[in-house]
């Protein structure tokens, strides 16, 4: 097991893509741990998994944020918000934190989500006289968001991995999603308020300003009703409300006068790469998964844990400590589809609730894509600015990481912040 | 004599179903070590712990993923029409009907099991009645028409049609929620696997209307088997037949029967006998079929249910069938041209 | 010397195959709003909706595997490889390309025993449609074949860039994307 890790490690850092170290991995385990031939069965577990349909949820949340892009609602939506939280100290980075989680209501990813926001944010930071490096932290951190308030691409490979309900999750993420933005908030305006010179340009709101800005944030707002609210009332299940949600995004798009067939070419594009690439991973992880149960590897970690004898709450402590870590070098997705299969069971064995758990997996997610040297969303951001160096949007996420450090131990002294509302609706 | 000292891998059911707790769990990791005397053991492991999701498992059993494995027959009917000649919709509608089908039907299936499939059956059992829920109220079979009814095979489907019912499909855990807000108002699953997935919250009349057991089937690799010393054999051979499957059948009877005792509080309900997951006791109003209308369903069954059977099974295998189960049944079928 | 690569010209149907991927994942999605909205309105449903976008979804994401792969999208994780010289660097792009292939020809290998298996069984979905396996499964091994050959072509032309001395070239065909933003 311990060979097998730091394996795993020297081939990932050595550059290659992790779907292929994936796949080697479980070949050679089975190859080293197991008398049968566990590999005959690879093609049966790759097919079924293939036309798993919880799964199709991921490139149709893919889709819409792809078709939301390019339909020109983030611009509008941007300003809309700037107009109610432009006054704040920290001005326009509330926006972008505000945006962010709007944006996050109807998008499945946090890369789409700074992706969008950070696109139609970058050019104001020269404008307004911000500090860069904190705008650029805000726009990475808002980006977190993404797959905190539903939808979530993570959830749902976390209700599946676990058998644990999607719709609960995502009523589960989304108080401390509007908690979470309110911490990055209120951090902006304290950092602000002892060092001004971090702030720029703040705006008055103008009673004209802020009716203006509803129609603008009418879209948004209505497709996270559509999609969300599909999936609560019963009529649609995540996977459905998924499609509803490509539909209405396209209507939206025609609305705008944005929809094209140049403008779907590059929806496809886009939706294929990041879909194609993610759903490679999951599949070569659950080939890992098949190997590592019929070698009994699971038993061994479970039975390490079981035999150290801890409290519950040191053992969690333990496990979010390593997965922070982790986090820091490892890709997010990997590191959720290897570790949730063995580490889930462990966890509620110990009494805690998996839902729970699940929106605990989505906030050290969202750490691990902040910090640095690996740092997916501090990239996304880094690419949009396209100057300066990757160190600035490093530093900039710097008091964001220690809000959701904040954020993971409200979490652990109130579960009640994600199980409240699923326990309410269900 | 002593066994010679024998190593299996063994893949099964779900985990947390009666069929791996109280079946499969205890006869690989207690039984056969105590009746081997220690000579015999295996690593039985739940398909859910592989991330398995049923269809698959046959497949897994006869490239020698595993040496033994236990799954449902009704996943893979698509993949040998013979599977479905044991558990057509509607066909049989008490337990000891199904034990006859089995027992007149088992050496065809070992047959073909070991000519078409790879694998050499060792014995078979079933889940649980397959009953329908209703959550609007069903008093009889003619009352289904119009009905939108959640189906989960290519029986149910035909013989939900020929009621009058428009047949849907859902995954299982959707069918709460959709039952609830009118999406659909019947769907079919075992007495007490709806009991256990709270159908009963939503659900207000249980039609006790089987159509279908969801047999369990355990076969070894071929391979695996024919290597196996003689004696082995006899052995598991011997144990499968006069432990696991008396103790799988005796388990379906208390699921079923129980299921519906609890689901509609007969006094006789005992929610543990199925631990450990008990059942919970409700009031649903149980519908019991008349006379007449169980004549009405075999007639439906044989028009509309049996044409699409026979002609996915084949001419060989229609008469098979006639000498077989057709004589048990008293039901004899043409060959489709 | 750029129009003779082998890569270049897949790269082209990559493109039009992960449109192709697109379109098929669309049509899903409109059959499914059509079914919620017949199903909620009009109170009828239709057979099988979710399988068939089953078989939609595995047949698109085979498809798209190889756009990923001339986009650059299959995460390589570059900190260390960052660091190594420009030698180096070509030596791990020839390593993990051909782990890559590799890996994806042993997983063909096996979908093409599922796909065989299926066709001497006949084999039908245990589902109310009643799907012969064979026709989704062969649409999704193509997929799969596809993109073999496309990590194929790649290792080919980038070894046949490193053997004739063109590193420029061999750096453009192989290496992560950031290593080749930062040149
Ligand atoms: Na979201
Ligand atoms: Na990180």
């Amino acid at each position: 097991m311990g060979i097998a890790l730091i394996l795993l490690f020297v081939l990932i850092a050595l550059g290659l893509p992790i779907a292929a170290v994936l796949g080697w991995l479980a070949v050679l385990l089975d190859w080293l741990l197991s008398p049968f031939p566990l590999q005959r069965a690879f093609g049966e577990i790759a097919w079924s998994h293939s036309i798993e349909f919880t799964l199709i949820a991921i490139p149709m949340f893919i889709m819409m944020g792809e078709i939301l892009l390019r339909s020109g609602i983030a611009d509008r939506m941007y300003n809309g918000v700037a107009a109610w939280l432009g006054w704040l100290p920290g001005g326009l980075m509330h926006a972008n934190i505000g945006a962010s989680a709007l944006f996050a209501a109807t998008s499945g990813s946090s890369v789409a989500t700074a992706a969008t926001i950070g696109t139609t944010a970058m050019p104001q930071v020269d404008r307004h006289g911000y500090s860069e490096r904190l705008f650029l932290g805000s726009l990475a951190a808002g980006g977190t968001l993404g797959i905190l308030i539903p939808p979530s691409i993570n959830m749902i490979i976390y209700g599946f991995l676990t058998d644990t309900s999607v719709p609960r999750l995502f009523m589960a993420g989304l108080i401390p999603g509007i908690v979470l933005a309110a911490i990055f908030s209120l951090v902006i305006v304290v950092l602000c308020i002892f060092k001004p010179s971090l702030d720029g340009d703040r705006s008055a709101p103008t009673a004209r300003a802020l009716l203006a800005s509803l129609p603008a944030l009418a879209p948004p707002l209505g497709l996270f009703a559509v999609v969300i609210g599909s999936i609560y009332a019963g009529w649609a299940t995540p996977t459905e409300s998924a499609s509803i949600g490509v539909i209405v995004s396209l209507m939206l798009a025609a609305v705008y006068r944005r929809l094209s067939w140049e403008m779907l070419v590059e929806v496809f594009i886009g939706t294929i790469r990041t879909s194609s690439m993610m759903i490679l991973i999951t599949l070569l992880a659950f080939l890992l998964n098949f190997v590592i149960g019929a070698t009994g590897m699971a038993n061994v970690v479970n039975d390490f844990v079981s035999g150290l004898n801890w409290s519950p709450l040191s053992t969690m402590l333990m496990i979010l400590l390593v997965y922070l870590v982790l986090g820091m070098f490892m890709d997010t997705l990997a590191m959720i589809v290897l570790t949730i299969p063995i580490v889930t069971p462990i966890v509620v064995g110990l009494g805690y609730d998996p839902i729970w758990f699940g929106v605990m997996m989505v906030l050290v997610a969202e750490t691990s894509v902040l910090t640095p040297p690996i740092g997916m969303l501090c990239y996304v951001v880094h690419g949009v600015r396209g100057r300066g160096d990757l160190t600035d949007v490093f530093i900039g996420v710097t008091p964001f990481i220690a809000a959701l450090m904040g954020m993971i131990a409200l979490m652990l002294a109130w579960p009640e912040l994600a199980l409240w509302l699923p326990g309410r609706l269900y | 004599q002593d066994l010679p000292q024998t190593k299996l891998s063994v893949i099964g059911s779900p985990v947390n179903s009666p069929n791996w707790t109280n079946v499969l769990q205890p006869f690989w990791n207690e039984t056969v070590p105590a009746d081997s005397n220690g000579r015999v053991t295996a690593n039985a492991v739940s398909m859910t712990d592989l991330g398995a999701k049923g269809p698959e498992l046959m497949r897994l059993a006869a490239s020698g993923v595993a040496d033994i494995v236990a799954g449902s027959t009704t996943l893979i009917s698509g993949e040998l029409p013979e599977n479905d000649s044991i558990d057509l919709a509607g066909l049989a509608q008490d337990i000891d009907t199904l034990q006859k089908i089995i027992d007149a039907y088992r050496p065809t299936l070992e047959e073909r099991y070991r000519e078409r499939l790879g694998v050499v059956p060792l014995g078979f059992w079933p889940t649980g009645a397959q009953v329908l829920w209703c959550a609007t109220p069903v008093e009889g079979l003619d009352d289904l028409a119009g009905k939108k009814v959640r189906v989960f095979s290519t029986t149910t489907s035909s013989l939900t049609a020929a009621l009058g019912a428009t047949p849907v499909t859902m995954a299982f855990n959707e069918v709460v929620p959709a039952m609830q807000r009118g999406v659909i108002d019947c769907a079919f699953t075992g007495s007490n696997s709806g009991n256990n997935a709270k159908w009963t919250d939503v659900a207000t009349h249980l039609v006790d209307l089987t159509v279908g057991w969801g047999v369990n089937f355990i076969v070894a690799n071929s391979k695996t088997w024919d290597a196996l010393d003689p004696a082995v054999q006899t052995f598991l051979r011997d144990e499968v037949r006069t432990k696991l499957e008396p103790a799988g059948w005796e388990m379906a009877r208390v699921a079923t029967q129980q299921g519906i005792w609890c689901s509609v509080g007969d006094d006789r309900c005992e929610p543990e006998s199925t631990a450990p997951r008990n059942l919970t006791k409700a009031g649903l109003k149980l519908v019991e079929l008349t006379e007449a209308e169980s004549a009405r369903l075999r007639e439906i069954v044989a028009e509309h249910v049996m044409p699409e059977f026979t002609q996915a099974c084949g001419s060989d295998c229609v008469a098979r069938w006639n000498e077989t189960v057709g004589t048990v049944l008293d039901i004899q079928l043409n060959a489709a041209r | 010397m750029g129009n003779l690569l082998v890569s270049r010209k897949l790269a082209r149907l990559a493109r039009f195959s992960a449109i192709g991927s697109g379109l098929l994942l669309l049509g899903a999605a409109g059959l499914m709003t059509v079914e919620i909205l017949s199903r909620r309105l009009f109170h009828f449903g239709l057979i099988g909706v979710d399988e068939l976008a089953g078989y939609a979804f595995a047949i698109a994401m085979a498809w798209g595997f190889a756009q990923a792969l001339f986009m650059r999208a299959h995460i390589r994780v570059d900190l260390v490889y960052l660091q190594l010289p420009a030698g180096v660097q070509r030596f791990l792009d020839v390593v993990a390309l051909g782990a890559f292939t590799g890996i994806i020809g042993i997983l063909v290998t096996h979908a093409w025993g599922t796909l065989a298996e299926s066709l001497r069984l006949g084999a039908r979905a245990s589902t109310p449609l009643a799907t012969p396996l064979w026709i989704p499964q062969a649409l999704w091994l193509a997929g799969l074949i596809f993109f073999l050959i496309c990590l194929a072509a790649l290792l080919f032309d980038l070894m046949r860039a490193l053997v004739r001395g063109d590193q420029a070239l061999a750096a453009e065909l192989g290496a992560s994307e950031s290593a080749l933003r930062r040149r």
